[in-house]
C-alpha cells in the first residue's frame, strides 16, 4: 500500500468536475482511496477520514488543489496520477477552445493583459470613439476608417501625444511595426531604415523595393493621409519621427508625404534635421527644398526615394533587377503596332501610385487626362470614357460607391483593363498589382483573366497592346511574388517592380 | 510612457470592423482578438453622444443606487378599500383615468373607448352608448392618465369617481397607490364591454364586493402584498400573466378575516365565489403594489432609472426617475405570442395596459424564469423564458433584494432598468402580457411577449442629456 | 399500453435522431428513384468525408452533400448542420440508408427529410446540345487561357503544357477523334486509373473528354469507342471514381461541367472564364483535369470537324 498527497496552488477547478475526475480514478484497478479537491474545510476533514492528510495538505485554502490517492503499489500511484494530470488539463483546455467572444474594448482589457495595438476598421461616424477607448486604455492605434473630422482626428492625435502613444491614422492604410504587417502591407525583411508616410501604397512601394533591394525594415509608421494638413500639422509624424530617433534599431529614416502646406514642411524639416540620422525625404509632386544639409537627401519619387535609403542602409551601390522579357515583348509589339495606336491607359488601384506615374508624364511634357488630377486641364470630362494618355485611380470614390476597394476585389477593375485595352488608340496598358496582407490571394490572376479576355478578342482585330504591369509585392508575401510573376509574363506582361520604371517605359512608348 | 517603449513590445493586437485584418494577423501568429463588434445605441451617433455624455457620472450612479435602494426597501400593504373620487388625488366628478401615457378621445382604441362607455352608464352620466359617445367627446370628461394620480389600471384600465379602488401602502415611504377591483374574465369592463351584465357586475362589486372585502380589511393590520408576491414567485406566478398563486395566498390572507367580519352569509359566499372563480383578481393587487414601490423612486435628479412603463393601447409610455412628471412615447407594439382557437392577428388590439409596472418592478416578464410554464400561454420553450429573464440583468441597476428566482440559484430579479444601458446594448425591456380583442367587449384573445418601442428610451436619453449636462 | 407501443416504434423508425436536416435540392435521377412508392430501395453507405456521403443503390452511385459540393442529378443536396459535419456524425460504411415516407434515415444517426426539396436538373440533363457550327474559337481560347491561370500546379493541362508527362500527352494524342477504335480504346486504357487521388488525372481527363463528346448535337463514332473502352477498364480504377465515368456515359455531369460546355458552346468568352473557374475549384486538381479534358475536347472537335 502506498500512499500520496499532493498540494497545487492557486488552481481553480469547479466542485462538480472534480467529483467527476474523483469517480473516474477510484474505478481504476489498485485504487483504493482518492480524494480531488479544493482545500475546503469539508474536503480537509476527508482528506483526514481517508488517512491522507498531510502538513502542506493541513496548511491549504480554497483556491489549493489537493490530489490524495492511496494506491496498491507505485506503478498504480503513477497510472493514477498521470490520468488526473491529464483529466485537470483536458477541463482548462476544453474552457479555453469555447473562446469567449468580446464585443468591446472595455471588456479585452478588463479581463486580459498585454493588448497594446487596436485596428480599428469600422465605419467613420464610430470610429474617433473607438479609437478614443483604447487610446484611455494606453493601447496604440492602428485606425484604417476614414470620414473622421478633423477635429475629431486633432482631439486623438493630442490625447495620443499626452500618453506616449502612437496614433495612426484616420485613413491610414498600411504600417508595418516591430515586423508585424497592419492593414494593406507586406512582409518585409527586417534591418535599419524606419519609415514614416502619409500614403499607404507609397509605404508599400518603397518597402518592397528596400526588400528586394536586399535591404530591410525597422519600422514603417502610417501617419493617416490627412496628417500634414494645415490644421493637423503632421502631429503624428512628428512623434513618430521623435519615437525614430530614440530607436537604436533605426539608422536611416525615410520620410514619405505628398505636398504638405508650408508651415507644415517646415515643422518636418526641422524634425528631420534633429534626428542626426541620415534622412530620405520623399516629397512626392514638390519641389526640392534649399538648404538642409548633407544629412537630409531628397528624392522626387518612391523608386528614388528605397534606392538611396538601401544604399545608405548598406553603404554601398545598388540596382534594381531588370526585366528580362522587356526587349522581346516591346519588340512583338512595335512590328504589329498601328499608326492610330498613340496612348498610354494607366488603370491603377493605388491613388499614390497613380499620382506617381501622373508626375512622370507631366514632368516629361507629354498631355494627360485624369479623374484624381487637381489640374484643370487634365481633369478627364467623361470618366466613363478615356481619351489620350489617360490615367484613372479606380480606387477613388466615383468608382468605389457601395463597392469594394479594388485592392480587396480586383475584378471591379477588369471591365475597364478590357475597355481600354479594345480601343483602337490604346497603344499601351499599364497597371499595378499589390500582393501583401489585405490584397487578394490571387490579384494578377485576375488581372491576367482581363488580359487574356482582351487578347483574345485583339487577335480577332489584328492587333496587340502592351501590357505593363508594376507588381508591387515580396517574396515573403502570401501570395508567392514568383509565381504571380509567372502568372503575368504568361498573359503577355511586361513584369517590374518598380512604378516609376513602369510609367516611364510607358512613357517612351508614345513620346514623340 | 513613450512611443519609442513599443518598439521594444510584444504586439496583442484588438481587430474591430473588417476581418480580413484580423485573419492575416492570426495567419502568422500574432495574438489578435476579433470583436464582435456593434454600434451601441443602433447605430444613431446622436444618441451615442448623448450616452457617452451621461456615462462616468458619479452623480447619476449615486442618483441609480439610491433609485434601487429604495425599490429594494420599500413595502406594499392594502391598507383599504375607498371610492376613487374620495382618495385618489387630482379626482373630480368630471375624471375619467385611463392606462397608459396622455390620449385624446379620437385617438383611443376600442377597448378602451368601450370601457368609458361603459364608466359613463355606470357613473349614471349616460344611458347608452350613444349618449355616452356624445358625452365622452364633447370635452366636459376630463381624460387623464392613472399613473398621474398615484393610480394604475390593466387593460383600458378605466377609473370613475364612483368606482371602489384599493388602497395599497408604501409604509417605508409613505406614499400610496391605486387601483380597482378584478372583476374577472370575458366581457368585463377593461375589455371594453359594457353590457347591462357589465354595469350589473360592477353595481354589485361597489355594493357588496367592496364594502365586505373592506370590513375583514379592518380585522388585519393590512395585507403584505409584497410579502404576497415574493411567495407567488417560489410558487410559479410572475404575477403579471400567471397570478393563480398570488390570488390563492391572497385569498388565504383574507379568508379569516372575511370569516370574522361576520357578513351576511349571502354576501360571504357571494363574495367568496367570485374572488375564487378569479385567477386573476391578484393582478390589480399586484400592480397597485408595484407603482406603490417605483413611485417612491420616482423624482431622484439624476436617475436614469425607469419608473413607470405603460401602454394606452394606441401608444407605449415611459416615465424616468430624474425626468418627473414627464411622458416618453413611442407606437404600442402588436404582442406576439398564442392566440385562443378561432381568433386571427387581425383580431388583436395593439399593447395595452398599466400592467407593465409589473416589469418596471422586477418581476412579471423580468420573472419569467420563475413561470415556465407561461410558456404555453405565450409560447416559446422554457429555455426561452430562462434566456428573456437572463437579459434584463444587462439593462438595471442591480437585483431585488425580496424577489427571488429558484431556477437561478434564487438570484434576485434584475430590478431598476437603466435606460442609458437599454439604449447602450440594444436590449428593450421583455414583457409578457395579454391580447386584448380590438374590437370592444369582446375580451382577452391570447397571451404572448411583447416590448417597448426603441423611441421611448430614445427620447428620454435626449432629455436626460439636456437636463445633466449643464 | 397503446400509446407506449406507438411510441417505441416511432423511435426506431422515426426518432429521435442525434441529427435531423432537411434535402433543399433532389438531382432528377435521385427524385424518380425516391418517389418510386413500390420500389424496394437497397441504399448502402459507401464512404463518409465531411461533406460527402456516398450510397451505393439500384441505380448507382448516389451521394448526399452539402451546398458548396454542386449540383447533379445524382445528388441530394442537403442543409447543412451547424458545428458537425457527416465525418463527426460516425456514420459507418456497410450500414443501410431506409427511405421512410419522406425521409432518408441512417440508423439512429441521420434524418434527412426531401419533402421540400426542389428537383434539379442541369442544362445537359435537359437537353441542350451544343453545335459545331455554332462553336467560337474565342471561347476555346478563354478556356486555355483559364486554364493558364488558373490551372492548379499538378493539373494534367500544366503537366502537358510543360511537357512533362509522356503518358498523358500520349495518350491524349491518341485520343484525336479520326482514329481507329484500336488506337482510341489504348488511350482509354492508358488513361483509367492513372495518377493519385480519389478520382485519378487519367479518369478526370477522360471524363472532360466524354462529356465534349456526348453533349453534342452530332454523334460521333469515337463516342463509341470510348464508352466501350471505359466499360472495359473500369477495373483499373476505384469504385467512386469509376462510377463517375459510368454516370459519364450516360450525359449525367456535375453542375459545374454542363455549365462550362454550355458557355463554351452558346455563351461569351467572359462566362467561359467565370465557370472555368468555378469547375477548376473542385478538389484538389479534379477540377482542373476536367477542364483540361473538356479543353482537348473541343480543340479535338475544332480540328477535326
Amino acid at each position: 500500500m502506498v500512499s500520496k498527497t499532493i498540494v497545487k496552488s492557486n488552481a481553480y477547478f469547479d466542485s462538480v468536475t472534480l467529483m467527476k475526475i474523483s469517480g473516474d480514478i477510484s474505478k481504476l484497478n489498485g485504487v483504493s482511496e482518492v480524494l480531488v479537491g479544493m482545500g475546503t474545510e469539508l474536503n480537509k476533514e476527508s482528506l483526514k477520514h481517508i488517512g491522507l492528510m498531510s502538513k502542506e495538505g493541513e496548511a491549504s485554502n480554497p483556491n489549493d488543489l489537493i490530489i490524495g490517492i492511496k494506491a496498491a503499489d507505485e506503478h498504480v500511484l503513477n497510472v493514477a496520477l498521470k490520468n488526473i494530470e491529464k483529466l485537470l488539463t483536458n477541463k482548462s483546455r476544453k474552457k479555453e477552445f469555447k473562446e469567449k467572444s468580446y464585443e468591446r474594448i472595455e471588456e479585452v482589457v478588463s479581463e486580459k493583459e498585454g493588448y497594446n495595438m487596436a485596428v480599428i476598421s469600422v465605419p467613420g461616424i464610430y470610429a474617433a470613439r473607438e479609437a478614443k477607448i483604447a487610446l484611455n486604455n494606453n493601447m496604440h492605434v492602428f485606425l484604417f476608417s476614414d470620414n473622421v473630422s478633423v477635429e475629431e482626428e486633432i482631439e486623438l492625435k493630442d490625447l495620443a501625444n499626452s500618453k506616449g502613444l502612437l496614433m495612426m491614422g484616420p485613413d491610414c492604410g498600411t504600417a508595418i511595426i516591430n515586423g508585424i504587417p497592419l492593414g494593406f502591407a507586406n512582409r518585409v525583411r527586417r534591418g535599419n531604415i524606419g519609415i514614416v508616410g502619409a500614403s499607404g501604397t507609397g509605404l508599400q512601394q518603397v518597402t518592397t523595393l528596400i526588400h528586394s533591394l536586399g535591404a530591410g525594415i525597422s519600422q514603417a509608421v502610417g501617419t493617416g493621409g490627412r496628417d500634414l494638413s494645415l490644421k493637423v500639422g503632421g502631429r503624428t509624424m512628428l512623434a513618430a519621427l521623435e519615437a525614430l530617433k530614440e530607436d537604436e534599431n533605426t539608422e536611416v529614416v525615410v520620410i514619405i508625404s505628398k505636398p504638405p502646406s508650408e508651415k507644415v514642411a517646415k515643422k518636418i524639416l526641422k524634425a528631420a534635421i534633429d534626428l542626426n540620422k541620415k534622412v530620405v525625404l520623399c516629397l512626392l509632386d514638390s519641389e526640392k527644398k534649399e538648404g538642409l544639409g548633407e544629412n537630409i537627401i531628397q528624392c522626387s519619387n518612391l523608386e528614388e526615394t528605397a534606392i538611396k535609403a538601401a544604399e545608405l542602409s548598406l553603404n554601398k551601390e545598388v540596382k534594381l533587377e531588370a526585366s528580362q522579357e522587356a526587349y522581346s515583348l516591346i519588340k512583338e509589339f512595335e512590328t504589329m503596332r498601328k499608326p492610330q495606336q498613340k496612348y498610354v491607359r494607366g488603370i491603377y488601384g493605388g491613388g499614390t501610385l497613380c499620382d506617381e506615374a501622373i508626375s512622370i508624364f507631366r514632368n516629361r511634357g507629354i498631355k494627360l487626362y485624369s479623374n484624381i488630377t487637381l489640374e484643370n486641364k487634365e481633369v478627364l470630362k467623361n470618366i466613363k470614357v478615356s481619351k489620350g494618355n489617360t490615367f484613372l485611380d479606380m480606387g477613388d470614390d466615383y468608382f468605389t460607391k457601395g463597392k469594394p476597394h479594388p485592392m480587396i476585389e480586383p475584378s471591379l477593375r477588369n471591365k475597364r483593363i478590357i475597355q481600354e485595352a479594345l480601343d483602337p488608340e490604346t497603344a499601351v496598358v499599364l497597371l499595378d498589382v499589390v500582393l501583401g496582407h489585405g490584397s487578394h490571394e490571387d490579384p494578377a490572376g485576375i488581372v491576367a483573366e482581363a488580359a487574356a479576355l482582351a487578347n483574345i478578342r485583339l487577335i480577332k482585330e489584328g492587333r496587340k497592346v502592351l501590357w505593363i504591369a508594376a507588381l508591387i509585392g515580396t517574396d515573403e508575401d502570401p501570395q508567392n511574388y514568383g509565381e504571380q510573376k509567372e502568372k503575368l509574363i504568361s498573359a503577355g506582361f511586361i513584369v517590374l517592380q518598380s512604378n516609376v520604371e513602369a510609367a516611364k517605359l510607358a512613357a517612351s512608348l508614345v513620346e514623340i | 510612457m513613450a512611443i519609442k517603449d513599443l518598439w521594444n513590445e510584444s504586439i496583442k493586437v484588438v481587430s474591430l470592423g473588417n476581418q480580413g485584418f484580423a485573419n492575416e494577423l492570426k495567419s502568422i501568429d500574432v495574438d489578435t482578438i476579433h470583436l464582435h463588434w456593434k454600434p451601441m445605441a443602433r447605430g444613431n451617433a446622436e444618441l451615442i453622444r448623448a450616452l457617452d455624455a451621461l456615462s462616468n457620472r458619479k452623480d447619476i450612479e449615486e442618483a441609480n443606487e439610491e433609485a434601487l435602494r429604495r425599490i429594494n426597501t420599500s413595502q406594499a400593504v392594502l391598507i383599504d378599500i375607498q371610492n376613487a373620487i374620495d382618495v385618489i388625488p387630482g379626482m373630480t366628478e368630471d375624471t375619467i383615468l385611463h392606462a397608459g401615457p396622455p390620449i385624446t378621445w379620437e385617438d383611443m382604441s376600442g377597448p378602451m373607448r368601450g370601457a368609458i362607455i361603459g364608466a359613463l352608464i355606470f357613473e349614471g352620466r349616460a344611458n347608452d352608448e350613444s349618449e355616452a359617445v356624445q358625452l365622452a367627446a364633447s370635452g366636459i370628461i376630463k381624460f387623464s392618465p392613472c399613473h398621474e394620480h398615484q393610480a394604475v389600471g390593466p387593460m383600458a384600465g378605466i377609473i370613475s369617481p364612483s368606482m371602489p379602488v384599493f388602497i395599497v401602502e408604501n409604509k417605508t415611504f409613505g406614499n400610496r397607490a391605486y387601483s380597482t377591483l378584478n372583476e374577472g374574465l370575458g366581457k368585463v369592463l377593461r375589455y371594453g364591454a359594457y353590457s347591462s351584465e357589465v354595469i350589473d357586475r360592477l353595481n354589485w362589486m361597489k355594493a357588496v364586493l367592496a364594502p365586505g372585502l373592506d370590513r375583514a380589511l379592518r380585522f388585519s393590520e393590512g395585507i403584505d402584498i409584497k410579502g404576497i408576491i415574493a411567495q407567488a414567485l417560489h410558487m410559479g406566478d410572475e404575477l403579471h400573466n400567471r397570478n393563480k398563486a398570488g390570488t390563492s395566498l391572497f385569498i388565504r390572507n383574507i379568508m379569516p378575516h372575511l370569516v370574522e367580519a361576520r357578513l351576511l352569509s349571502e354576501e360571504l359566499e357571494a363574495i367568496v365565489k367570485f374572488i375564487n372563480s378569479n385567477d386573476h383578481f391578484f393582478l390589480n393587487l399586484s400592480m397597485a403594489a408595484g407603482k406603490a414601490i417605483l413611485d417612491a423612486a420616482d423624482g431622484i435628479e439624476t436617475s436614469t432609472v425607469v419608473t413607470a412603463m405603460s401602454r394606452n393601447g394606441t401608444e407605449f409610455g415611459i416615465r424616468v426617475s430624474g425626468l418627473k412628471g414627464q411622458w416618453f412615447t413611442g407606437p404600442a407594439q402588436m404582442v406576439k405570442g398564442l392566440l385562443f382557437p378561432g381568433y386571427k392577428e387581425e383580431d388583436c388590439n395593439p399593447d395595452i395596459g398599466d400592467s407593465a409596472i409589473t416589469e418596471t418592478a422586477g418581476y412579471g416578464g423580468f420573472a419569467m424564469a420563475a413561470a415556465i410554464a407561461i410558456v404555453q400561454f405565450v409560447g416559446g420553450a422554457p429555455k426561452d423564458a430562462m434566456d428573456f429573464s437572463n437579459k434584463m440583468y444587462e439593462i438595471t441597476v442591480g437585483e431585488s433584494s425580496v424577489f427571488s428566482i429558484p431556477v437561478f440559484d434564487f438570484r434576485g430579479t434584475a430590478t431598476a432598468i437603466d435606460v442609458r444601458k437599454v439604449i447602450e446594448k440594444n436590449i428593450l425591456p421583455q414583457i409578457n402580457t395579454g391580447i386584448a380583442h380590438k374590437d370592444a367587449g369582446i375580451g382577452q384573445v391570447g397571451a404572448g411577449l411583447v416590448n417597448p418601442p426603441w423611441e421611448c428610451f430614445a427620447k428620454a436619453i435626449v432629455d436626460l442629456e439636456k437636463k445633466l449636462i449643464k | 399500453m397503446h400509446l407506449k407501443e406507438e411510441a417505441f416504434e416511432r423511435m426506431t423508425v422515426h426518432g429521435p435522431f442525434e441529427f435531423s436536416t432537411d434535402a433543399i435540392s433532389l438531382g432528377i435521377n435521385i427524385k424518380r428513384y425516391l418517389i418510386k412508392p413500390f420500389l424496394k430501395k437497397n441504399l448502402k453507405v459507401h464512404s463518409v468525408y465531411h461533406n460527402v456521403i456516398n450510397l451505393e443503390s439500384d441505380i448507382g452511385l448516389l451521394s448526399l452533400v452539402t451546398p458548396e459540393i454542386g449540383r447533379m442529378a445524382t445528388y441530394v443536396v442537403v442543409s447543412p448542420i451547424e458545428g458537425v459535419d457527416f465525418l463527426t456524425m460516425e456514420l459507418k460504411p456497410e450500414s443501410k440508408c431506409i427511405v421512410e415516407g419522406n425521409k432518408l434515415i441512417f440508423d439512429k444517426k441521420l434524418s434527412v427529410n426531401f419533402k421540400a426539396a426542389e428537383e434539379w436538373q442541369g442544362i445537359l440533363d435537359k437537353g441542350y446540345r451544343w453545335k459545331v457550327e455554332e462553336l467560337k474559337e474565342e471561347n476555346i481560347s478563354a478556356l486555355r487561357a483559364a486554364l493558364h491561370i488558373y490551372g492548379e500546379k499538378n493539373s494534367a493541362y500544366k503537366r502537358i503544357y510543360e511537357n512533362k508527362e509522356k503518358q498523358i500527352i500520349e495518350a491524349v494524342e491518341k485520343l484525336n477523334f479520326k482514329n481507329s477504335k484500336s488506337i482510341i480504346s489504348s488511350a482509354v486504357y492508358s488513361l483509367i486509373g492513372l495518377g493519385p487521388g480519389l478520382t485519378p488525372t487519367g479518369d478526370d481527363v477522360l471524363t472532360g473528354v466524354l462529356s465534349v463528346i456526348t453533349s453534342c448535337s452530332e454523334r460521333k463514332e469515337a463516342e463509341k469507342f470510348i464508352i466501350d473502352g471505359i466499360y472495359e477498364n473500369l477495373y483499373r480504377t476505384n469504385y467512386i471514381s469509376g462510377n463517375m465515368l459510368i454516370n459519364s456515359t450516360r450525359n449525367i455531369y456535375h453542375q459545374y461541367i454542363q455549365e462550362l460546355i454550355f458557355a463554351v458552346g452558346s455563351e461569351t468568352p467572359e462566362k467561359v472564364m467565370e465557370a472555368s473557374k468555378s469547375l477548376m475549384k473542385i478538389g484538389a486538381t479534379s477540377g482542373s483535369d476536367i477542364a483540361a479534358g473538356i479543353y482537348i475536347g473541343f480543340v479535338n472537335v475544332l480540328e477535326y470537324f
